[in-house]
């Protein structure tokens, strides 16, 4: 992974996607619940970042940028379409059981259910690993709310944690 | 990461997937974005420096070109560049005559054997502890090899490894590291190595491990070795990262899985697992109607000629009317041989072979025919093991069902996966969870591919003649990515200590004493004596001091041993604990507990340092007295990583074999 470029060139745009694509399609898959969509989700991200490469400014990062270009674009597809529901069976089969047992639909459902920001917050926490400053930079919001939002979100997880192991 | 952490990062593993099965499509998203190749935006900016650089490069390439045209071409864009020492040149210094003559002893006492002619160049050496040790390069084929071996003892096996120039081409970063290499040093020891390739741009690579920090090596000639000391029975401190610098300033860190991530059985709650969902054919498609090899059953002629080591079995005599070994790739000397071998008289009535499934053996009789096969590997000596079949028919070299046997062998860096393919078996590709696949190398009925560590999991699938499915095997059973990490730092309590020290919390390692007064091999009624009434009892177990959470500041566990109940192990999880010698034993990192057990009692030694075995034991070490009547286990709860424990028990009594 090489160090933040300076500048939105078509090749360092092309880089960071090439690295971090299926990051990209993580998050956006958790966004809009459906990994087809994702797929254009990052596509569509890319070609505006790199329309509208001459507007970065670099005092933030390239990769913050286009943080928030994939974030705003997957809010503005689920919004757009509604994904269908996946079915119990296909969950079933690609879900990596915590503690040997199959994932709670409650589990899901709360992520579902959290607040926009909270999900968002925990999603770019931990599929791609961003610090709070560049979570703060693709969400367009203080690194303090980053950290507040984080424990609310943690608080709503924890108590399901606490109910699935009992 | 904390214990929670970990446990959302879990919940959000099940939530969404990583989907490697997906492909990046960059061109889709140049197409929409309407750029296309912008005039507007050329790739290089001319003037100056940059015109210079620009018709240095357009030069180089030329030189490149005439010199080694297909090889420079065939990198075209990948981040990995040129290699300007190989291409059409021999890196480095012819080897000298001793590393020479080393190489070809090695190589001509191996069945599977690099070519006769095979020149070695002296590239690098380093030296560490006061030992030379020599990074060797050749061609081989399509392929470039490298060898680490002891300046001073060149016919060793050493660590040979080659890379073929499709992982070059498909390398993500302008270095890969093709092997690690462990030796022991005569006189106390050990020397662990890495090395590798890289291409021009790159300065310099580093090694970070956890607990040593960083190392940086110089490259030169177009390849890296870096070298580094460690005491014979080391503290695990595994690679964390090895990273290359370009001349431009810029960092890439390269793939590398760390000893002991793969294959893992049993995940602790601090190693990071990700689930993946791997490319290709889940389920089978079609069936072969029998699995066999028909020109090995025909005793045909294919590849070359065999002889066995039948002394493997320990007979004296033995008649071999058939033996072959196959080289599935011409560019890799890998091989499997397969013998017919007829026993003769046997020195011992209960001799035994290895039978073609694990863990199953086959009894010997004069006479009997057997069909053995066994993995050829470069520059190793003659196997001594072959799995054979009694019924001396190919089909029952494979199991039911079975259409391929996978055997894997696996390194830091790169992955080996081969084994037989049946009749009917047309192609045998390895998909990886990176979202590759790579088509192994199969000939006569023998496979083989070697392949990045970091891209695991994978599976291994066959292929029929009408391109349908006809086997399917996750590689060990693996269906999910694990990244170790280094052990967590552990919670250490900062609370005030107590004005006193209750009768509990006060050990002796020397002998295992609570309170000045033994305890283990002890019964119920003697420790309650000595130690007062317990706080609570959980079955069979006496438990001093509750903590927060259900623990104990000390547990004491009975157990019958010769009609008698006595106590086991006795375990502490309290931070006030306090050892006449030692101190405030859970108030230490485990590395400094390890260290102040060793000093202050020297009758111990360790059975395994802390954190050697991440796999089996987690984040824990374990040491025993010389006497071997007291262990102690010491470090991380693998339930609850950031929480400290050290367990004493006397493995004699555990075991019930004291009086």
């Amino acid at each position: 992974m090489g160090d933040e470029p300076r500048q939105a060139t078509i090749e360092a745009l092309e880089d960071l996607y090439e690295r971090r694509y299926h990051v990209f399609l993580r998050v956006g898959e958790a966004i809009v619940r459906d990994v087809d969509l994702a797929h254009d989700v990052v596509q569509e991200a890319f070609a505006r970042a790199i329309r509208g490469r001459a507007g970065f400014r670099g005092d933030g990062g390239l990769e913050a940028w286009v943080w928030r270009a994939v974030v705003n674009t997957a809010r503005s597809m689920s919004r757009e379409r509604r994904p269908p529901a996946p079915s119990v069976e296909e969950l079933s089969a690609d879900r990596y059981a915590m503690s040997g047992r199959l994932v709670d639909d409650d589990i899901r459902e709360l992520i579902a259910g959290l607040p926009e920001r909270q999900r968002l917050v925990l999603f770019l926490r931990y599929y791609a690993d961003l610090d709070y400053r560049r979570i703060a930079e693709a969400l367009e919001i203080r690194p303090g709310t980053v950290a507040a939002t984080l424990n609310h979100a943690h608080a709503a997880v924890k108590r399901v944690l606490e109910e699935v192991s009992a | 990461m904390s214990d929670f952490q970990a446990g959302v990062g879990n919940v959000l593993d099940c939530y969404v997937p990583l989907r490697l099965d997906r492909r990046p499509v960059w061109d889709e998203v140049i197409a929409r974005s309407g750029a296309g190749s912008s005039p507007a935006e050329p790739r290089f900016r001319f003037g100056g420096r940059w015109t210079r650089r620009l018709v240095l490069g357009l030069a180089l390439f030329v030189l490149v070109l005439a010199l080694g045209s297909a090889v420079a071409a065939a990198f075209g864009r990948s981040p990995f560049g040129q290699l300007s020492s190989w291409l059409g040149r021999s890196p480095g210094v012819p080897a000298p005559a001793a590393e020479q003559a080393g190489f070809e002893k090695r190589n001509g006492a191996s069945y599977a054997s690099f070519p006769r002619n095979t020149r070695l160049r002296l590239i690098a050496q380093a030296t560490v502890a006061g030992r030379s040790f020599s990074l060797l390069g050749f061609r081989n084929g399509g392929s470039f090899c490298l060898r680490v071996v002891p300046s001073a003892a060149p016919a060793l096996r050493g660590v040979n490894q080659c890379v073929t120039l499709r992982e070059l081409q498909r390398s993500p970063a302008p270095a890969l590291v093709a092997s690690t290499a462990y030796f022991t040093i005569k006189g106390g020891g050990r020397a662990e190595a890495v090395f590798g390739f890289a291409d021009n741009t790159v300065r310099s690579v580093g090694i970070v491990r956890s607990l040593a920090g960083q190392q940086r090596v110089a490259v030169a000639n177009d390849v890296f070795l870096a070298v580094h000391a460690a005491p014979e029975n080391p503290i695990y401190d595994p690679i964390v990262q090895v990273s290359a610098q370009t001349v431009n300033r810029r960092s890439f860190v390269l793939p590398f899985t760390t000893l002991g991530a793969a294959p893992l059985l049993a995940v602790p709650s601090y190693l990071r697992r990700t689930h993946v969902v791997l490319p290709g054919p889940k389920t089978v498609e079609a069936r072969l109607p029998q699995a066999g090899i028909a020109w090995l059953d025909k005793r045909e002629p294919r590849g070359q000629a065999f002889s066995p080591s039948v002394l493997s079995f320990g007979l004296k005599s033995a008649h071999v009317p058939f033996s072959r070994s196959v080289e599935p790739d011409p560019g890799d000397a890998y091989r499997i041989a397969f013998s017919f071998i007829r026993i003769g008289t046997i020195p011992a009535p209960d001799r035994v072979a290895w039978g073609p499934v694990p863990g199953k053996s086959i009894a010997l009789h004069p006479g009997m025919l057997l069909l053995c096969y066994a993995e050829l590997f470069p520059l190793r000596p003659p196997p001594r093991l072959y799995p054979c079949s009694s019924a001396a028919r190919s089909s029952a070299l494979f199991s039911s069902g079975h259409v391929l046997t996978v055997s894997r062998v696996y390194r830091e860096a790169f992955t080996r996966v081969s084994g037989l393919a049946a009749d009917g078996v047309r192609e045998v590709d390895l998909y990886l969870a990176g979202g590759r696949v790579v088509p192994a190398a199969l000939r006569y009925n023998v496979y083989t591919v070697e392949a990045p560590s970091s891209q695991w999991p994978a599976k291994l699938v066959a292929f029929n003649n009408a391109g349908r499915a006809v086997e399917v095997d996750l590689i060990d059973k693996q269906a999910s990515q694990s990244v170790v990490t280094p052990c967590p730092v552990a919670r250490v309590s900062t609370e005030a200590l107590p004005a006193t020290t209750r009768r509990y919390e006060r050990l002796d390692l020397a002998n295992g004493d609570v309170n000045g007064r033994p305890v283990l091999g002890q019964n119920k009624t003697d420790v309650e004596g000595d130690l007062g009434r317990p706080d609570a009892r959980r079955g069979s177990d006496l438990l001093y001091g509750l903590l927060p959470g259900g623990d104990a500041a000390l547990r004491i566990h009975f157990a019958a041993r010769r009609d008698l109940t006595r106590a086991v192990w006795l375990e502490v999880r309290d931070p006030d604990a306090i050892d006449r010698r030692i101190g405030h034993l859970l108030r230490l990192q485990p590395t400094v507990v390890q260290q102040r057990i060793a000093t202050a009692y020297p009758t111990y030694l360790h059975l395994f340092a802390y954190g050697s075995q991440p796999a089996l034991l987690g984040c824990s070490g374990t040491l025993r007295n010389r006497r071997g009547n007291l262990e102690i286990q010491f470090g991380l709860d693998p339930n609850r990583p950031s929480q400290l424990y050290l367990r004493l028990s006397d493995p004699r009594v555990e075991q019930g074999s004291t009086p």
